[in-house]
């Protein structure tokens, strides 16, 4: 039996992911389809899996070697070739796969790829069911040859796109521009909004494995955007056509789709915070429901939104897998992470950002107000973050002093140590102490409703973590 | 011995998955595009349960090669060549068992020709699968793309080769025995379009092969030639589980032998283009030497294996050649054999002559031929050999003799030829005279030289 406790260490929160040819190669791909039809073997009786890919250029490749090995382990295949995250996520739902794999290192450099699994109800697999993968991984044993299994060429975006426009409403049109980062959300969402009577401008459009950096890079990064994709993708040029476009509203996916942020209609870029709670007060004003469900990192004026609604607000740890599972949990209307992950419960389970597009659509129809106008209307805060080098055996130890330490300052509210610690203040300031999953960094994020208090919190956190890696 | 991911005489052979599985496809994926030079190839596969899974890992790391991969699906051998080289591709890769048990399968490389690729490409393919290169630089990644013509393809171009009317007025019965292989539907196809009424035997594809073997043996062809009898069809085809070899059935139920039938098609060719030269491998029938004289050609013998006679073919620029196995190559138009170009000649000939194929067979001189297997170590070989020819030296000094591949000593009256194999340890004795009886003393002469050397008391 696969160890259950502990964190699988191949696997990160989404995924397995890394540089192609050094960790992700085609052995491994053909090992971690053995190991996956292994799983799904025991899992269902006649199990089928649907594998697709992103726009990079070593998709096809790993595509064809992670089926070689599923097909060995005797699983069948639909292979549904380059589509959004959420297009091949949602269309093995709906053609009752088993699960379904897509080959993707989301908002990674051009040379990274990667692996996401995702359930049939689209959220993405459990730590638990990463754990028992990486278990076989090398240990799966090839079926005997009267088993080996067939693969047929399936075409999931018409069922996805199909699917948006049934979910969608939009009376109005609308002045879109859409930044597709040269990713496949290029193949959805522009017809999509369309389709939705918008007027649509795209920028980085069609996918291109090649192009996929140009005119972003980590020197023009916009610190609005969320820290762990800022890196990767600018909003410059998004921004600036929108303005000289007069556009309603800006939108941009990352690589594979599942995310989605936003620039309004003064060429604002939106910290992922804001159209989390401006989604938020729509979902809850148009659909009732009691609960938003997002990470400890969000900030806490989707806490305000949800109140001034009579909800409440669910934390989880940072990932959308747990943001998927918290939804379920807690039955919320919307689940959401401030790098731009948007879950709709009433669809599936997958970070949808082509779907995410669409329901911003229907909240400017909503609204009958700019989208500056919302945003200035939500309480401000000052976010204010900071990083620390940390190695990674160290970690643990560290984040206990400093639980320790926290739990012992004044005017708190409560403590949230589900990942890192996040100690809420009677005052509405918090601060989240969280070491990274893929860095070796241990990181502080302190929110406050003035500069001078995030400052002198920030001050404080610094000071505490500093003296804990000494 | 262990298995090692080699090419023998008809690509790269072995169990699936314990020789070959798909980390070994993925490895000689990227070697062959690395031999290739970054080129697009086309890739497809007969119908055996391994096919899909080993499509996909050569398929993958053909990509990390760099070439694109045109990935034909499921099709008939001969289609693969015809469409390597009449698209111009610069080459093609075609994973196929052919004739072998169910649970093994087999990698053949074709070149821009649609050829076997030759034994240097094979070396380098093989030394580069034993210690592969480094994938391509991530920028230039080979795609995949789906191609749905090349079955299509293969029909059109060979309904193109001959006299279709003249077929069609015939109305043939025709019954398939398809092993449940690749032939169906594209065999099927072309004789349709012929108008031939088709019975067809086996002719569901099924990768367990539960009708025949899909190896083609007189033997195994029984039940396709009470068919032919019951339904008193004019003709009766059965070919091996991918498709390239056949081997015909006369109108009296009568199964032919591969050199009987390929002498038969020799003909044709002779007549279609007044003279030219034909390859056959040195075990072949006397009867190709009488047919070929008579009609005016000119016979080039070559070793035995598909890559001997397509070398034989390309340096004699012959118009056919054909082995006892049930292959005809058309080199004008496929260096592989062609099930499909071979019914469209005979077919055609048959109704130019408006005869029954076993009238022109009942013509054909008779020929006894016995083959026997017998066990010899491979460090014997050798001394086998030697000694043959020693016996020949001194026996028969007056009677021709080819060493082209083993021993062959040409009588009047028949021949006798003594061959190591290749693959086993075994050494082959083949006899034929026109006399069952003497066909039967020839062989015991051969017999006796092997036991020479298997009884002599060791050195």
């Amino acid at each position: 039996m696969p160890p259950t406790s502990s964190k699988p260490s191949f696997f990160g929160s989404s995924g397995i992911r890394g540089r192609v040819d050094e960790l992700i190669t085609g052995s491994l791909a053909i090992q971690l389809g053995l190991a996956t039809a292994h799983y799904l073997r025991n899992q269902h009786k006649k199990p089928c899996i649907m594998v697709g890919h992103d726009h990079r250029t070593t998709g096809p490749m790993l595509t064809s070697a992670v089926i070689a090995g599923l097909l060995q382990g005797g699983v069948e295949v639909d292979k549904a070739g380059m589509a959004p995250t959420p297009s091949i996520a949602y269309a093995a739902g709906k053609e009752k796969m088993s699960a379904s794999i897509i080959v993707t290192a989301s908002h990674n450099p051009p040379e990274y790829n990667g692996f996401k699994f995702h359930n049939p109800d689209g959220a993405g697999f459990s730590e638990r069911q990463q754990n028992e993968i990486e278990w076989l991984l090398n240990k799966a044993e090839p079926a005997p040859w009267q088993e080996f299994a067939n693969f047929r060429e399936f075409e999931p975006i018409p069922l996805h796109t199909n699917a948006l426009l049934d979910k969608s409403e939009v009376t109005t049109t609308h002045r879109v521009v859409l930044d597709a980062a040269y990713g496949v959300g290029g193949l959805v969402t522009p017809l999509v909004l369309q389709e939705l009577n918008a007027e649509v401008k795209t920028l980085n459009v069609p996918p291109s494995g090649k192009n996929y950096t140009q005119g972003c890079g980590p020197s023009k990064v916009q610190s609005a955007a969320a820290a762990e994709w800022q890196n990767f993708v600018c909003l410059d040029d998004l921004s600036a056509i929108v303005q000289t476009t007069k556009a309603e509203i800006g939108l941009a996916h990352d690589g594979d789709a599942d995310r989605l942020l936003a620039v309004d209609d003064k060429g604002r870029i939106l910290a992922g915070d804001t159209l989390l709670a401006l989604v938020a007060d729509y979902y809850l004003s148009t659909r009732g429901g009691k609960v938003i469900a997002t990470t400890v990192a969000s900030s806490s004026v989707v806490d305000h939104v949800a109140k001034k609604h009579g909800a409440r607000v669910e934390r989880s740890r940072v990932g959308d897998v747990f943001v998927s599972n918290l939804v379920k949990k807690h039955k919320a209307v919307l689940g959401a992470e401030p790098s731009g992950p948007f879950i709709f419960p009433e669809v599936h389970y997958c970070p949808d950002g082509p779907l995410a597009a669409c329901k911003l659509l229907e909240l400017l129809d909503w609204a009958q107000r700019p989208l500056s106008k919302l945003v200035d209307e939500l309480p401000t805060t000052h976010l204010l973050r900071a990083s620390f080098e940390c190695v990674e055996e160290k970690k643990a130890q560290i984040m206990i002093e400093i639980t320790a330490i926290l739990e012992g300052w004044l005017n708190i509210e409560n403590i949230n140590s589900l990942d890192g610690v996040r100690v809420n203040f009677t005052d509405s300031s918090w601060v989240l102490i969280r070491p990274s999953g893929t860095e070796p960094v241990i990181r502080i994020t302190v929110e406050a409703l003035s500069v001078k208090r995030a400052k002198a919190l920030l001050k404080d956190a610094q000071s505490v973590l500093k003296q804990a890696i000494r | 011995m262990a298995w090692t991911p080699d090419f023998g005489t008809s690509g790269i052979r072995g169990c699936v998955p314990d020789e070959l599985n798909s980390e070994v496809a993925w490895r000689i994926g990227l070697s062959i595009a690395t031999t290739f030079n970054q080129k697009p190839l086309l890739l497809c596969h007969d119908n055996r349960t391994s096919s899909p899974l080993l499509m996909q890992a050569i398929a993958s790391g053909v990509m990390a090669g760099g070439s694109n991969v045109l990935y034909g699906g499921e099709v008939i051998t001969p289609a693969v060549s015809f469409y390597t080289r009449h698209r111009q591709l610069a080459g093609g890769i075609l994973i196929t068992g052919s004739h072998i048990p169910a649970h093994m399968s087999g990698i053949e490389v074709l070149d821009k020709d649609g050829a076997p690729v030759n034994r240097t490409i094979e070396q380098k393919i093989e030394r580069l699968t034993r210690t592969p290169p480094n994938p391509i630089e991530w920028t230039k990644y080979g795609n995949i793309t789906s191609i749905s013509d090349v079955g299509a393809f293969w029909v059109n171009r060979i309904l193109q080769q001959g006299n279709v009317n003249l077929i069609q007025e015939h109305e043939f019965r025709i019954v398939i025995d398809a092993a449940n292989g690749t032939a169906v539907p594209w065999l099927f196809n072309l004789v349709n379009k012929l108008d031939c009424t088709v019975i067809g035997l086996n002719a569901r594809p099924d990768p367990f092969f539960p009708g025949r073997s899909p190896n083609l043996r007189v033997k195994l062809l029984e039940k396709a030639t009470r068919l032919v009898k019951e339904t008193g069809a004019d003709l009766g085809i059965a070919v091996d589980g991918d498709a390239d070899r056949a081997f015909f059935i006369d109108d009296k139920g009568r199964s032919l032998m591969g050199d009987v039938s390929g002498t038969l098609l020799a003909q044709i060719e002779l007549i279609r283009r007044g003279k030219g030269t034909i390859v056959t491998p040195i075990n072949s029938s006397n009867l190709v030497e009488d047919i070929v004289k008579e009609f005016g050609g000119h016979i080039v013998y070559s070793r035995v294996g598909p890559p001997a006679i397509v070398a034989a073919v390309k340096q004699h620029h012959a118009i056919f050649a054909f082995e006892e196995s049930g292959k005809a190559i058309y080199p004008d138009l496929n260096y592989l054999s062609d099930s499909g170009l071979a019914t469209l000649h005979l077919l055609e000939y048959l109704a130019q002559q408006d005869t029954k194929l076993s009238a022109i067979i009942d013509e054909f001189p008779q020929y006894h031929q016995i083959k026997r297997a017998i066990d010899c170590p491979n460090e014997l070989k050798e001394k086998v050999t030697q000694h043959a020819l020693n016996e020949v030296k001194k026996h028969f000094p007056h009677a021709q003799v080819i060493t082209e591949d083993g021993v062959k000593i040409v009588f009047d009256d028949g021949w006798l030829l003594l061959r190591p194999s290749g693959t086993e340890p075994v050494f082959r004795c083949f006899a034929e005279a026109q006399k069952k009886k003497r066909a039967q003393e020839l062989l015991s002469l051969g017999l006796d030289w092997i036991d020479d050397i298997l009884t002599a008391p060791k050195e």
